[in-house]
């Protein structure tokens, strides 16, 4: 019995053995690793796995490891050296990593605007307004009837939190003391995804980006209400990480993947990306594409 | 000569005194029984034996050797020994897999193992019982398969806790067999713990009577008919003790006096002393007779108890008490009830007298 | 509900066609959370051993603090494995972010006070009478571990067990340590959490089903290695 014990034990452990080494064998692609931390929603849409088949097929010397994480947390993947180049929609943490020298350059490749999504009989009536009246519309209604009228936010320091808060401040209330404090406004505290199934259960409003929306569409009965309004504007920037400030990064990849973004070949894929599974373009590239407005 | 020495062993748990100034001598090849009341130390004692437990202080010799020493030691003597517990455990598995247990821990080989293991079982009556699950024998199969899981292992030594307290009388009479075969094969020692007198009488070739100090060490009969002291006479059921003074008076003649009473023994005895005659001694009868007992004595009857073909009675002479065994059929044909007068006579070789 | 046929449907095709990530994904769980399971078994078993036949001043406490570890947030163990992984970290040089192996580190060390804590509640479970019987039978100090381990071998099974359940259904962890790489530490339950962000709600429930699968499968095998 304990003979045929320790055989099982070893025939595991041989197992496993093998098992780990044809998963690494398959697992590393070429010889030189970078890891790119990206915001959910390039993931998410599924953006980066056409970028990245691309990539790899241009330098096959070179794995391209994508680790999606909300902005936050992929910035400090970038801090921590963890990463060697950023893919990031937060234009305030994106200038203050580039301050603090620890991103190279910020490199603007693509756009999209967010969306204000809400139920299709829209109770607080925003439908046609810019942005910043349909949050004050929100507000207002909302206080008067939290029953009827509620905005979701993601509430999680993400990249479309932090616009989220730029619209509020933009319309001149205090956000941690009237906005946060109200009945009428939800902090979900999670992913995109999750937060647009909250604002379909509750019937709400919520602020998306345009990608993960498209995606979930067919699951929810919500509606885009607001699609093009200045604060609204979507800016994905590519920052590599300083080799000299944070050591042992990638620098020479990360330059290269930054060159391809720009490049007429990586333009071309953002601009198809999407107008097969979704009859629209989630991004528009910003190099050769036509300028957003507001664009600086 | 001696296979087990125990010298000066105390044991206390906390500031409890469990065995106090124990001495003890095990000859080779004895029957040795440990009779006690319930919580007298009998099962911590072979514990002790067994070098499961540590004395608090005191020595264990066995077959020479101290066995307070290195663990290797202890484990080489504890291998020379088994003991089987009042209320016996099973491994998880089958009835060989349990017998055969002793056996793999020395490293011995397979064909040796199985076949001892099968010559136990049948010892016990139980080779059928080989591949069955252990855990679903009753108490008295349980008890038989921990006396086989221990006999394989063919100890110098043999601890035996209860071993058949609460069992079925298949099972009792299975285990009293064998330890009978072994007490004649004379190979094996066995220290047998046992509250039960007529079992360790039979069984025994030597019994201690236990109650956190050994009381007395004695041959069964020495034991029944001589017990040193009030413990032991009480603890083995000794009725009728009087205690006296005794004056010689000769040389084969002790006189005791008890108040109004007056004994004749045929033991020596001096001063205050415990005299004892055993109910089935006595005979009565209604008027005085005349023959050659020396003890006569008057009393009323004051309580009769039927047990069914033995009666019973208690006389009451003096102040003592007496109780008094007789046949139905005499007890019918005296017609004796309550507040009878009777004579109750035994002669002096039955008193037996202590301190 | 239709998305829950939707999805048994989609775990069917998916397991009947061998799609290869799929199988690539599949096989990858299993390396990682039998592999930490393996670990924090020769690991803990013995440590859990050692803890229970030992008496020592706090012993109690110890067993409390290990008690209350069941329940730390995945998350937490993440955050700490990846502060001591990280390359900015104590162990930032041996590169073991988003790697399998990084993920090993952290699931064996997140079930670890499972298999620690179970092991001790398993053997002291074994009545105390059992010690007796093996020394009385002669054991020497390692045969009455051994014999005390194989009493209580059913319940130390049913902690391993529960640890591998722990592991392979961790996302915490996976997410944070394993980054959830395509084609490098992407396992079942990343890839849920990923393919429900991207609304492909079908997809998700299969990919549950097939992890379920796989437990039952292992669960199944373990148990035959426990008849024995």
């Amino acid at each position: 019995m304990n003979r045929k014990f320790l055989a099982t034990i070893i025939i595991v452990i041989v197992v496993l053995l093998g098992l780990g080494a044809y998963l690494y064998a398959s697992g590393q692609g070429g010889n030189e690793v970078l890891v790119v931390a990206t915001t959910t929603s390039l993931e998410d849409t599924g953006l980066l796995e056409e970028i990245e088949a691309a990539f790899e097929a241009k330098y096959p010397n070179i794995d391209m490891q994508v680790i999606s994480a909300g902005t936050g947390i992929a910035i400090e993947y970038g801090k921590r050296g963890d990463a060697d180049i950023v893919l990031v929609h937060d234009r305030e943490r994106e200038e203050e990593l580039i301050a603090e020298g620890i991103g190279t350059e910020r490199n603007p490749f693509a756009y999209n605007y967010f969306y204000i999504i809400g139920p299709s009989d829209d109770p607080a009536q925003i439908r046609g307004m810019n942005a910043a009246e349909a949050f004050i519309k929100i507000k207002d209604e909302g206080e008067e009837n939290p029953d009827l009228v509620e905005f979701i936010s993601r509430g999680d320091d993400s990249g479309t939190h932090a616009s989220e808060k730029k619209i509020w401040d933009a319309t001149g209330l205090d956000y941690s003391k009237t906005i946060q404090t109200g009945k009428w406004y939800v902090e979900s505290g999670k992913g995109m995804g999750d937060t647009l199934m909250i604002a379909n259960e509750r019937q709400g409003y919520t602020l998306s980006d345009s990608g993960t929306f498209l995606s979930f569409k067919a699951e929810t009965q919500l509606e885009i209400l607001i699609s093009e309004s200045e604060e609204l504007l979507n800016v994905y920037t590519a920052i590599p990480i300083n080799s000299n400030l944070v050591p042992d990064t990638n620098i020479d990849a990360a330059d290269k993947l930054v060159e391809f973004l720009l490049s007429s070949e990586g333009q071309k894929i953002i601009e198809d990306f999407g107008i097969e599974e979704y009859g629209q373009t989630l991004f528009t590239p910003l190099k050769n594409g036509p300028k957003p407005i507001n664009y600086i | 000569m001696y296979l087990l020495e125990i010298k000066d062993l105390n044991k206390k748990y906390g500031n409890k005194k469990i065995l106090e100034n124990i001495n003890l001598k095990v000859k080779t090849g004895i029957n040795l029984g440990l009779i006690g009341p319930t919580g007298c130390g009998k099962t911590t004692l072979l514990r002790l034996i067994d070098l499961l437990e540590n004395p608090t202080s005191g020595k264990i010799i066995f077959d020479g050797i101290n066995t307070s020493y290195s663990k290797k030691d202890k484990l080489q003597i504890r291998r020379r020994m088994g003991m089987v517990f009042q209320k016996p455990l099973t491994f998880k598995g089958t009835v060989f897999h349990n017998v055969a247990y002793g056996l793999k821990i020395r490293g011995e080989n397979k064909d040796q193992v199985q076949e001892k293991v099968y010559r136990n079982l049948e010892l016990l009556g139980m080779d059928e019982y080989a591949e069955r699950n252990a855990a679903s024998l009753s108490g008295g199969e349980t008890q038989r398969m921990a006396l086989a899981r221990v006999l394989v292992t063919e100890p110098d030594l043999l601890l035996l806790d209860e071993p058949t307290s609460n069992l079925d009388p298949l099972s009792r009479e299975k285990i009293e067999e064998l330890i009978l075969q072994l007490k004649k094969e004379n190979k094996t020692t066995i220290i047998m713990t046992t509250h039960d007198l007529i079992q360790g009488q039979q069984l025994s070739d030597e019994i201690v009577i236990l109650n956190h100090k050994i009381f007395q060490i004695g041959k069964p009969e020495e034991i029944f008919r001589k017990p040193q002291n009030q413990f032991v006479a009480d603890f083995v059921g000794v009725k009728n003790v009087i205690q006296g003074q005794a004056i010689l008076t000769s040389e084969k003649l002790t006189m005791i006096k008890k108040g109004n009473i007056t004994l004749y023994s045929s033991e020596k005895g001096n001063g205050k002393v415990f005299a004892s005659i055993r109910p089935e001694d006595i005979s009565l009868s209604l008027e005085k007779l005349d023959n050659s007992s020396l003890n006569k004595l008057k009393g009323n009857v004051i309580q009769i108890e039927d047990v069914g073909a033995i009666i019973h009675l208690k006389v009451k002479v003096d102040s003592e008490i007496f109780t008094v065994y007789m046949t139905r059929k005499s007890f019918l044909d005296m017609n004796i009830s309550i507040g009878e007068t009777l004579w109750l006579e035994f002669k002096a070789t039955g008193v037996h007298l202590f301190q | 509900m239709s998305e829950i046929i939707e999805g048994i449907y989609q775990a069917i095709n998916l397991i009947l066609t061998l799609n290869p990530e799929m199988l690539e994904i599949t096989l990858r769980t299993i390396y990682i959370s039998l592999s930490s399971t393996l670990f924090a078994t020769i690991i803990g078993v013995p440590l859990g051993g050692l803890i229970n036949f030992k008496t020592f001043k706090g012993k109690r406490g110890l067993v409390n603090i290990i008690q209350t570890l069941y329940s730390v947030p995945t998350v937490l163990v993440g955050l700490f494995v990846f502060l001591l992984i990280s390359r900015a970290g104590i162990l930032g040089e041996l590169n073991l972010l988003f790697t399998p192996t990084g993920m090993i580190l952290c699931q064996t060390i997140l079930i670890m006070p499972i298999l620690v804590g179970f092991t001790i509640n398993a053997l002291s479970g074994v009545e105390k009478n059992i010690e007796d019987l093996a020394m009385s039978l002669g054991a020497n100090q390692f045969q009455t571990i051994y014999t005390i381990m194989k009493e209580a071998k059913y319940a130390l099974m049913g902690a391993v067990i529960l640890g591998f359940g722990r592991a392979i259904s961790e996302v915490g962890v996976a997410l944070l340590i394993g980054g959830n790489i395509r084609g490098f530490t992407r396992v079942i339950t990343t890839t849920i959490s990923l393919e429900t962000s991207r609304g492909n709600i079908a997809l998700s429930v299969a990919l549950g089903i097939i992890l379920m699968l796989i437990a039952l499968v292992i669960n199944l095998i373990l148990n035959i290695i426990q008849e024995k």
